[in-house]
């Protein structure tokens, strides 16, 4: 009996640690002052734990940032079109518009994949977005 | 038996931490378990041959919903030319791209809006159905809704022609088939553009006989 009891609370622990070891711990959300000529793309992710063993890599424009659930991170793009992507055992590819010194909210989630979760990338619009960053904290590499 | 069970809340518990669908190690954990019973109703081979008329089935499953065609509108030069403005050159219906001038009197003003939707199925119910995703079933559905809106002005302000239109794109994924937003957008675009050719097409006459107004 001992030894079962000591069974389910190892297993316990081990997913606890392995769960709780991925949530982001940084600043609360606040905006980036957008550099003269540029806009800026908030990817966020939201916490959940689905996925929440995974940092997909996130790109958008040059620049990429591994988010884990709960955070957030800016990017600093040029005007116009940029592609945002997330990848592990497949790719998610959204098209983002950016008109000068305006922000925009890209979402990722993850879901069922093969071997491992997916991520999905959403274009949200400026209301949701911003509500939905509240929840998040700056991830900083 | 008890050993099983922990064994298999692990695993489960592991899956959905790393969003892993292959839930097939605690299948076979469980039908281990349950001995004969499992290995005498297993039929994988015909599990397989289920797999290529479900992947079928939903990966050409793209619905595409536009205003009705419009009857008899066939494409034609427009007799009409116009100065692009507030617009993006890259993204015009046909019609209006080969109508462009800069020296025109008439202004084109063009905007296309899209919107992104999604529906994903619910990680329990996910976990609970695992083989049927292995198997091909439905993870999701992506849908873009876009919206175009074309404005034709003269030099004095008056309105020569207004069109709208709306399109809306949606596709089934799977592990195995469904492409992304990318794709459907570009549907979505041009089903509207589609729509908004169309419109003109079939207004070109009226639009011929429109003679620009003096500035005021």
């Amino acid at each position: 009996m001992v030894k079962q009891g000591h069974g389910w609370r190892a297993s316990a622990l081990a997913v606890a640690l392995f769960l709780g070891g991925c949530a982001v711990s940084g600043p609360p959300f606040q905006r980036v002052q957008i550099p003269e000529g540029k806009s800026v793309i908030y990817a966020y992710r939201p916490s959940s734990i689905f996925g929440a063993a995974l940092k997909p890599a996130v790109s958008c424009g040059a620049a990429g940032f591994n988010l884990a659930r709960g955070g957030y991170h800016p990017f600093i793009v040029d005007p116009g079109t940029t592609v945002c992507r997330a990848s592990t055992e497949a790719t998610s590819e959204v098209d983002v518009e950016c008109k000068t010194g305006e922000e925009r909210y890209v979402k990722e989630e993850i879901g069922w994949g093969f071997f491992v979760g997916r991520p999905h990338l959403y274009v949200m619009d400026n209301a949701t977005g911003e509500s939905e960053i509240q929840d998040c904290r700056l991830q900083e590499q | 038996m008890q050993r099983v069970l922990i064994a298999g809340i692990v695993l489960m518990l592991a899956a959905t931490a790393l969003g892993f669908a292959s839930l097939l190690p605690l299948v076979v954990l469980a039908l281990g378990a349950l001995g004969r019973w499992g290995r005498s109703r297993l039929r994988a081979p015909a599990a397989g041959l289920l797999i290529p008329p479900l992947i079928l089935g939903f990966a050409g499953c793209t619905q595409v919903r536009t205003q009705p065609p419009i009857e008899g509108a066939q494409p034609h030069p427009l007799g009409l030319q116009g100065r692009l403005v507030d617009s993006d050159p890259s993204r015009l219906p046909p019609a209006v791209a080969s109508a462009v001038s800069d020296s025109s009197a008439i202004t084109f003003k063009y905007a296309e809006q899209v919107k992104q939707g999604h529906y994903t199925v619910p990680v329990a119910l996910g976990l609970v159905t695992s083989p049927a995703i292995l198997l091909g079933a439905p993870l999701g559905q992506y849908t873009v809704n876009a919206k175009a809106h074309l404005l034709i002005t003269d030099e004095s302000g008056r309105e020569i022609g207004k069109y709208d239109a709306q399109a809306e794109v949606s596709r089934w994924y799977g592990l195995y088939y469904g492409s992304g937003f990318r794709d459907l957008e570009r549907e979505a675009r041009q089903a509207v553009r589609r729509v908004i050719d169309e419109a003109l097409y079939r207004d070109a006459t009226r639009l011929q006989a429109i003679k620009p107004a003096a500035p005021q």
